[in-house]
């Protein structure tokens, strides 16, 4: 069941084209990970996605709608967004982080009740981090604020999740744990896409790749997209795919 | 403890403060005293003591006043703290009290009767504000927090500049004491009437924060992850810019320039009941109304002479902040 399609889709900011031509389609179960060079406009793509800002051209459809014409609220139901875990100005307790995700259920002029304190309760046992709840969410590990964030878009409950570079700047047992809760996740019928730099992650988690880079827009299952040959295009070095003898696959300079 | 508790407790506080604040003067009346008369009133009772004279038609009215230029002002800042994401941000950031002091300033300079000066320093205010988003919309099309902080500052400081040019043309011996008394900030002229007609307009501008308190809490994550999670940011930005604009330019409007509170008060709140928006917007506005009439008490009773409201903020507040800062660097700084 595809959630979420980017049809024909133009990105950028006023005037400036970052990209053009972009299909991809955003499957219930399914892990796509977007691959680029720094600077290439993965964030803006991401932002489009969410509609955060607006297409130059094209659309972008949640379950056949125009995401354009749908309120903010509406589309937060549909899709969650995990940015960077950077620490917040405020020091809120990773309990109270996670409940705002209740936000797009909530009326108005409500705040979060019993119920939305048990969602996001569950939610963080799903993650494993339910005795963080109390915790100061501006100081905690960076491994552990991802996980909070990723609770929270599981609390929104939204069927697509957009996480930027969630293992950005995590050491080696923190980037496992986010890519197997990203597995799990699929494993649940949620959609989740996610950009990353290192492309070894997408053989890990992903069944979809897509790719932008300077000369365009590329899309495909993993096995397909991930050659030494694309690779080597994207990253403008002489890059090679290997199967390690347990049958991993790994990327190294050729 | 809980927060119903803490805010049991600062309500508890404010009452305690009102009353013992209503006996403090010239003519000095015990608390039990005053309890005893308050409770009286309020209950229908009428006897017109010296007693009750004192309380209801000098001192109530001046308590009243501070309570709610406090909590205005509170208010105003705990909201644009939220708003800009950034707990060094007061009420003023986007200008309206400068803009509330040239409008004043130039009522006084026209020699015009006290309310006029009062109206002209409310538009004053609001026109700043005004001129500030419009400026911010122009440059960037939508209101980014950034170019409305600067904006902010570039027409505060022309305010500024129209100021002292007002001080320079004013009569030094009539009008300029009466100007600079009025920046400094003070509640010594305050009528009845002057409570009663900005309570409905600090209401007013109360009312949108206190029921819009979940999602100005979400605000605070910046304006992408807000929208993210279903906040329509940009019309949220707008109501509590107006509504942070419309109180303070109410009580600026009566009580002139002070400062502090608004920075100051709702750190103290966050210390209390931690930074959520929900929880610190009632904190903000029981502690700022206490605040202020336990300093304007201070600023009438202390010496000879009244002091400015303005310079007893800062006096009090400028150490206690750098007091605070010094013990609680985590809670209150990124």
């Amino acid at each position: 069941m595809t959630l979420l399609r980017a049809h024909d889709l133009s990105i950028g900011y006023g005037r400036t084209v970052i990209a053009r031509g972009i299909d991809l389609p955003i499957e219930a179960g399914g892990v796509t990970c977007l691959l680029g060079p720094n600077g290439i406009g993965k964030t803006t793509l991401f932002k489009t996605l969410l509609g955060l800002i607006p297409p130059l051209s094209g659309r972008v459809e949640i379950e056949s709608n125009d995401l354009t014409s749908l309120d903010q609220q509406t589309v937060a139901r549909h899709i969650a967004y995990v940015p960077q875990a950077q620490a917040t100005e405020f020091s809120y307790s990773v309990l109270d982080l996670v409940v705002m995700g209740r936000t797009a259920h909530l009326g108005a002029f409500a705040a979060p009740g019993a119920n939305d304190y048990a969602i996001a309760m569950t939610a963080l046992e799903r993650l494993g981090i339910a005795e963080l709840a109390d915790r100061d969410s501006t100081r905690i590990s960076g491994g552990q604020r991802q996980l909070a964030l990723i609770a929270r878009a599981l609390a929104q409950q939204a069927r697509v999740i957009v996480m930027d570079e969630p293992t950005a700047s995590l050491d080696l047992g923190n980037r496992i744990l986010v890519l197997e809760t990203i597995r799990s996740l699929s494993a649940d019928n949620l959609a989740v896409v996610l950009s990353t730099h290192e492309p070894e992650h997408a053989f890990v988690v992903a069944d979809r790749v897509a790719i932008l880079a300077a000369n365009g827009f590329l899309t495909g299952p993993v096995e397909n997209v991930m050659t030494s040959d694309e690779l080597s295009r994207l990253y403008r070095v002489g890059l090679v795919v290997e199967k390690t003898p347990s049958g991993r696959s790994v990327v190294g300079p050729a | 403890m809980r927060t119903a508790t803490i805010l049991f407790l600062l309500l508890a506080l404010l009452i305690a403060v009102t009353v013992i604040a209503s006996g403090i003067g010239p003519y000095a009346i015990s608390p039990p005293e005053v309890a005893r008369a308050l409770v009286q009133r309020l209950f229908g009772g009428t006897n017109n003591g010296t007693v009750e004279t004192v309380i209801f038609n000098i001192r109530l009215p001046r308590v009243a006043a501070a309570g709610i230029v406090g909590a205005a002002l509170a208010a105003a800042g705990a909201a644009y703290q939220s708003l800009f994401r950034n707990p060094l941000v007061s009420p003023d950031i986007l200008g309206v009290s400068t803009g509330a002091g040239l409008g004043a300033v130039t009522g006084i300079l026209l020699g015009l009767p006290v309310t006029a000066i009062q109206l002209m320093g409310f538009t004053g205010g609001l026109i700043t504000v005004l001129i500030v988003v419009v400026i911010a919309r122009a440059l960037r099309g939508g209101g980014d927090v950034l170019v409305l902080v600067l904006a902010g500052i570039v027409i505060g400081a022309l305010a500024g500049a129209a100021i002292s040019l007002v001080k320079v043309l004013a009569d030094p011996y009539d009008q300029l004491p009466a100007i600079t008394f009025w920046l400094l900030g003070s509640l010594a002229g305050i009528k009845v009437h002057d409570v009663a007609t900005t309570i409905p307009i600090v209401l007013l501008g109360l009312a949108p924060l206190i029921l819009l308190r979940w999602r100005i809490g979400v605000l605070s994550l910046g304006d992408d992850e807000a929208r993210a999670l279903g906040v329509n940011v940009s019309r949220l930005r707008a109501i509590v810019i107006v509504a942070a604009t419309l109180v303070t330019a109410s009580v600026v409007a009566i009580s002139g320039v002070i400062g502090w509170v608004g920075l100051m008060v709702p750190h103290m709140a966050r210390l209390l009941v931690g930074p959520r928006f929900d929880r610190l917007l009632p904190a903000s506005i029981l502690l700022g109304a206490a605040f202020l009439i336990a300093v304007d008490t201070l600023a009438r009773s202390a010496a000879r002479i009244e002091i400015p409201l303005g310079v007893l903020t800062a006096v009090i507040g400028g150490p206690l902040f750098v007091w605070l800062l010094a013990h609680n660097r985590r809670r209150m700084l990124p």
